[in-house]
């Protein structure tokens, strides 16, 4: 299986190791390029500003002060890519919080990868 | 000025009352008085006829003394020269009483008379009806009336004579009949309509004021006179007594006094009338003045309860006032002293909010003395005087409030928050005068419901840390099974892989949708089941194979425990048609699910075929074996399945087989 459109660097921003080794494995079998794999929202944001990925797949709940959404808001205050939000939580737990965010998709943990893929596809 | 009303109707009772007792007063005094007035003309009418038969027996007595003599005489016997000489004498000296003597043979026949008739000298009378009874008895007998030679009514009285033993005629007196009843009955009638009769003991009437009746028979006069040929008949039984009766069926009633006349022989029955009419007549100026009595006592009666009534009324409304009064006072002295004394601040403000009362309670609640609390403008008690604003305009529109819950402020500035309750009162003509009211301090209710809020929102992030928790840890459960399965070559160990990454996802499904709903034990069992198949649709999409489903569930909720062994037991249904079915057929499966009381119904029906059906369900076997024993193990029920036609399995179980954990 190929991918259908040329956006392919994509940024993982995942504090369960496990979890982002899968998704990098997993995106690698589908030609996606993964830049890295970050654990903490500070990092999300030098690293997309470095890197500047196509894609983050954006945890909420990370590894230090910052949230996944903070760092989300950061990010797209200084480069143009589509944040996709992966987190055990729902999407409602964060009504408020997301109103202010321009993300491409909210998926709830356990993530079935194919949806995933299929969003990706998409754009 | 106070006013009593009267009552007219106790007054209308009791005129009614009062005339009722007036008139049975006047009846009664009336009836004795008219008993009285016939006693008293009875009493006249007994005398008259004892006056009446007493002249009668002197005049029997006189003349028969004479009699009795003349015939012992042996001249009179003889009728000699010097009897005749005798008769003749006897009726000179008694000429103006008798009007004529008679002597008659043994046959009846007149053989000397006096005054002298020479016609009726040989005249045979022994058929007249009284000489019948001398020739009979030969005792003395007096005739009936008859009308004499001379033209007067006369009666006759024969005596016997006897020479020897033998009876040899008799001697008889004639008598003026109507002198007689002249002298002793003619004025002893009674009243203008009184009326007085003779009769004979065989019912000749010898005398009646009505004197057509005289000389005739009471059974030809009365024939059609039932009531006085009824007192005629009484009288013939020689008896004395007192009848009431109504003259030719008149209204006129009579009330009449019979009595016997001894005559000879035999008797005549006198009776005396007097007329009703005349009573009341003669009442009639007694039921006159005792009209008037009445009439004013009547009169008075009325006043006396008119004045009587009001009077009552007045002392008893006078009474019930001051009643009134008291009781009163006294509600007032009961609600100043509980409202004093009650352990809840209360207060009563005009419509402007000025403090009116304010009970010790509510004083020491803001910690004012009694003189400042009534100087200081209400505003000074509210945090936010728009709050009384609001206040004021909710009791205008539903006239209480209750419950509202607003920031005060004491005396030392302290601020605390109050449930206020309060209602407008009203005055007699329903406007609106002031507001009574109660203040409750709340503030150790509000730190309360503060705390309690706040561990809900303590408890309610647990629930979301733990919902987290368990997906983030099955999403890293799959993610290391799908490492497995990327790194892996071993196709069988793939399929595992797989089938447990399926299972772990069936599984997270029914977390999330119990994280979605605010029931912590149960699930939509329609919904869930729409999950897993929209799920296992997208992960077998590549297949050639299809799985037409047709869900048939009702919308009911199912515990948790129990949903996730149904979603388990779906995930290996669709596996098992998946795997086994022909590559690019079309698999029509449905599912029906529905519940009754506390029992699930579960029926699956599919035109599955699998390749070598037989063996492929055959129950050891992991993939559909899974699913036998999840009914039977963990939803605690049997099946009921048929493969011969068609894939065909029911069950049913119960929705209780657990209590609710939340």
């Amino acid at each position: 299986m190929t991918k259908e459109s040329n956006k392919n660097k994509i940024l993982i921003v995942e504090d369960e190791f496990l979890t982002a080794k899968f998704f990098e494995i997993k995106l690698k079998t589908k030609n996606y390029d993964v830049l890295k794999i970050v654990a903490t929202g500070k990092d999300a944001i030098e690293s997309a500003i470095t890197l500047k990925p196509d894609f983050i797949l954006m945890d909420i709940r990370l590894e230090g002060h910052m949230d996944g959404i903070d760092a989300a808001k950061e990010i797209l205050n200084k480069i143009d890519t589509k944040i996709i939000f992966i987190s055990g939580y729902s999407e409602n737990n964060f009504k408020e919080k997301l109103n202010n965010v321009n993300y491409l998709s909210f998926f709830s943990k356990p993530l079935d990868i194919n949806n995933l893929i299929d969003v990706l596809k998409k754009c | 000025m106070i006013k009593y009303k009267t009552n007219y109707k106790l007054l209308f009772y009791i005129s009614i009352i009062l005339f009722v007792i007036c008139l049975i007063m006047f009846q009664y005094f009336y009836q004795i008085e008219r008993q009285n007035k016939i006693d008293e003309i009875q009493t006249h009418q007994k005398l008259h006829a004892k006056q009446a038969i007493k002249n009668f027996e002197e005049l029997i007595n006189k003349w028969d003394g004479l009699l009795s003599y003349l015939i012992n005489d042996k001249n009179i016997k003889e009728m000699n020269k010097d009897g005749i000489e005798l008769i003749n004498k006897i009726y000179s000296i008694y000429k103006k009483e008798l009007k004529g003597i008679t002597r008659t043979n043994k046959n009846g026949v007149i053989t000397y008379t006096v005054p002298f008739y020479p016609n009726t000298i040989g005249r045979n009378i022994s058929q007249q009806k009284h000489m019948i009874k001398l020739l009979e008895n030969h005792k003395p007998v007096c005739s009936d009336v008859f009308k004499s030679v001379q033209g007067y009514d006369a009666i006759v009285v024969h005596y016997p004579i006897f020479k020897g033993t033998n009876y040899d005629g008799s001697i008889a007196f004639l008598f003026n009949f109507e002198k007689i009843t002249n002298s002793i009955l003619k004025d002893i009638k009674i009243g203008e309509k009184g009326k007085t009769w003779l009769i004979t003991s065989e019912g000749y009437i010898l005398f009646s004021n009505e004197t057509f009746m005289q000389k005739k028979s009471i059974y030809d006069v009365f024939f059609n006179d039932t009531d006085r040929l009824l007192l005629a008949k009484k009288m013939l039984t020689g008896e004395e007594g007192i009848a009431t009766l109504s003259y030719n069926h008149s209204n006129q009633n009579y009330y009449t006094y019979y009595v016997p006349v001894k005559i000879l022989n035999s008797f005549w029955s006198l009776g005396i009338s007097y007329s009703e009419s005349e009573i009341t007549a003669s009442l009639l100026n007694f039921r006159n003045k005792l009209l008037f009595l009445f009439g004013m006592i009547f009169i008075g009666g009325i006043l006396a309860a008119y004045f009587g009534v009001k009077g009552w009324i007045i002392v008893k409304e006078e009474s019930a006032r001051k009643k009134a009064e008291v009781e009163a006072k006294q509600s007032e002295e009961r609600y100043k002293y509980l409202f004093e004394s009650i352990n809840i601040s209360l207060f009563q403000t005009n419509l402007n909010f000025e403090l009116i009362k304010a009970n010790q309670y509510f004083i020491n609640l803001f910690q004012y003395n009694k003189e400042e609390i009534f100087k200081i403008p209400f505003n000074l008690l509210f945090e936010n005087v728009e709050d009384k604003n609001q206040i004021k305009e909710e009791l205008l529109k539903n006239e209480s409030i209750k419950s509202k819950e607003i920031l005060m402020v004491k005396n030392n500035g302290d601020k605390f928050w109050a449930s206020l309750n309060a209602t407008l009162l009203k005055d007699e003509n329903g406007n609106y005068i002031s507001i009574l009211g109660s203040i409750r301090d709340i503030t150790e209710r509000k730190d309360y419901i503060e705390v309690l809020k706040k561990h809900i929102e303590e408890k309610d992030l647990l629930i979301n840390e733990v919902f987290h928790r368990t997906k983030n840890n099955l999403q890293v459960i799959i993610s290391m099974l799908e490492l497995h399965n990327l790194l892996t070559e071993d196709k069988s160990a793939q399929n595992v892989i797989s089938d447990m990454i399926k299972r772990l996802h069936v599984m997270s499904l029914a977390h999330k949708q119990l994280f979605q709903r605010e029931d912590l034990s149960k699930i939509s069992f329609k919904s869930y089941i729409e999950e897993i198949f929209l799920y296992l649709s997208e992960f077998y999409k590549n297949k050639s194979n299809s799985i037409e489903l047709k869900l048939n569930i009702e919308d009911f909720n199912i515990l948790f425990d129990l949903a996730l062994p149904c979603g388990l037991m779906f995930n290996e249904l669709i596996n098992f048609f998946t795997v086994n079915s022909e590559p690019n057929s079309r698999i029509n499966l449905i599912l029906d699910a529905y519940k009754e009381d506390d029992e699930i119904f579960i029926n699956i029906l599919s035109d599955f075929r699998a390749k070598e059906t037989d063996k492929s369900i055959n129950e050891n076997k992991f993939d559909l074996g899974l699913f036998f024993s999840l009914v039977e193990n963990q939803l605690r029920t049997n099946i009921t399945k048929s493969f011969e036609n068609n894939f065909s399995i029911k069950f049913s179980f119960k929705d209780n087989l657990y209590d609710e954990r939340v």
